[in-house]
């Protein structure tokens, strides 16, 4: 059975990679150190496989017939056309087909109803923290939830989906250890009036129940104090995934940096793996 | 209330290839989607306000907001007195 070997969230944007307006280079240090730390560690832990819960920005997916769920199962990810400026190694990035094929497999079983995508593309959700992280070479499977076409699922979902993809992990034999990472969220406005809008106390009230191992608390937020963080805000379903993946221990604290020129307070998480939840 | 068509196009634009066909003749590009005069015009036109109101999804409007070269303060007070 694997092992996860690692369970990291880390806040993403497009603006890490345009980088026609960088924040102080005191800010660049250490916000670009803490990235490219977590994906060393990935690499020194013998990651084989990097599950990413993710969302799509309306690149790759789009309304005609939009998921809640959905997890790429194909071998190879190329970028999204419409957001050139990323960077995209030779061929693209690998995925991990029989790893992909299972988890679907297993949420079926656990009653969830992943879309099972083999031809979607990456957007700066994935590849943005990624490119930070040095992009190491570490199979993916993305697997997205919807975060930007109301309806969306409560948050309670994603705390049931991080424990069905745990189970599932554990029940896989072909790869021994796998890491996670989270993308996306805290408080941040996109394309709306708050557009730069930076909410550290909505941040806070996110981060302090991950740190405190009580993740479990957001899954009563109603939509209404998810969106008071701001579309971007709804993100947070990704970090939900993740902290049940690890069994809701108490999480580390990385790095807290409220940027105005990213317009987040870009967080880096690590929860330390746990027993599974069941 | 879903606003289909209208996202649509505007999620279409992203995408350097169309985005050209629009540049080359925005008429002829929308004639496949199903949009008003008031749609055409707010699209045509960077009218942000109008396409918020309209129910382009965010999302799809910060990428239309770069695209039409509008700076985030022009952006925000096209919006001004609106909420997410």
């Amino acid at each position: 059975m694997a092992e996860v070997v690692g369970v990291f969230a880390a806040t993403h944007t497009p603006l890490f990679l345009l980088r026609h307006d960088d924040p102080a280079q005191e800010v660049l240090d250490e916000v670009f150190a803490c990235y490219e730390g977590i994906g060393k560690a990935m690499l020194d832990r013998g990651a084989e496989v990097l599950i990413a819960f993710g969302n799509d920005h309306l690149h790759s997916l789009f309304l005609d017939r939009h998921p809640s769920l959905a997890v790429g199962v194909q071998p190879v990810f190329r970028n999204v056309a419409s957001e050139a400026y990323m960077p995209e190694p030779e061929g693209g990035r690998k995925g991990d087909p029989g790893l992909g094929l299972h988890l679907v497999n297993e949420l079926l079983q656990s009653d969830f109803d992943p879309a099972m995508c083999q031809e979607i593309e990456l957007d700066h959700s994935i590849v943005s923290p990624l490119v930070l992280m040095g992009d190491p070479a570490i199979p993916l499977v993305p697997i997205l939830q919807n975060t930007v076409a109301p309806p969306l699922a409560p948050a309670r979902r994603a705390y049931q989906l991080g424990i069905a993809v745990r189970r599932a992990v554990e029940t896989y034999n072909k790869v021994e250890r796998v890491a996670v990472l989270a993308t996306g969220a805290p408080a941040h406005w996109i394309g709306t009036p708050e557009l730069g809008r930076i909410d550290e106390e909505w941040d806070m009230s996110v981060i302090r129940p991950l740190e405190a191992g009580d993740a479990k608390s957001l899954t009563g937020w109603s939509q209404e104090q998810i969106d008071a963080g701001g579309n971007g805000g709804n993100e947070i379903r990704n970090w939900i995934a993740a902290a049940a993946m690890a069994g809701d221990t108490k999480a580390k604290l990385l790095c807290y940096c409220p940027e105005p020129k990213w317009f987040v307070g870009v967080t880096v998480l690590e929860w330390p793996v746990g027993p599974a939840l069941k | 209330m879903l606003h289909y068509q209208l996202n649509k196009l505007v999620h279409e634009i992203q995408f350097p290839d169309r985005r050209a066909m629009f540049d080359r003749d925005p008429e002829a590009f929308i004639d496949g989607f199903n949009l008003s005069p008031e749609e055409f015009a707010a699209v045509k036109d960077g009218d942000v306000r109008a396409l918020w109101n309209m129910g382009v999804n965010p999302y799809l409007l910060r990428v239309y907001q770069i695209w039409k070269g509008i700076s985030d303060d022009d952006y925000r007070a096209a919006l001004e007195g609106l909420s997410f």
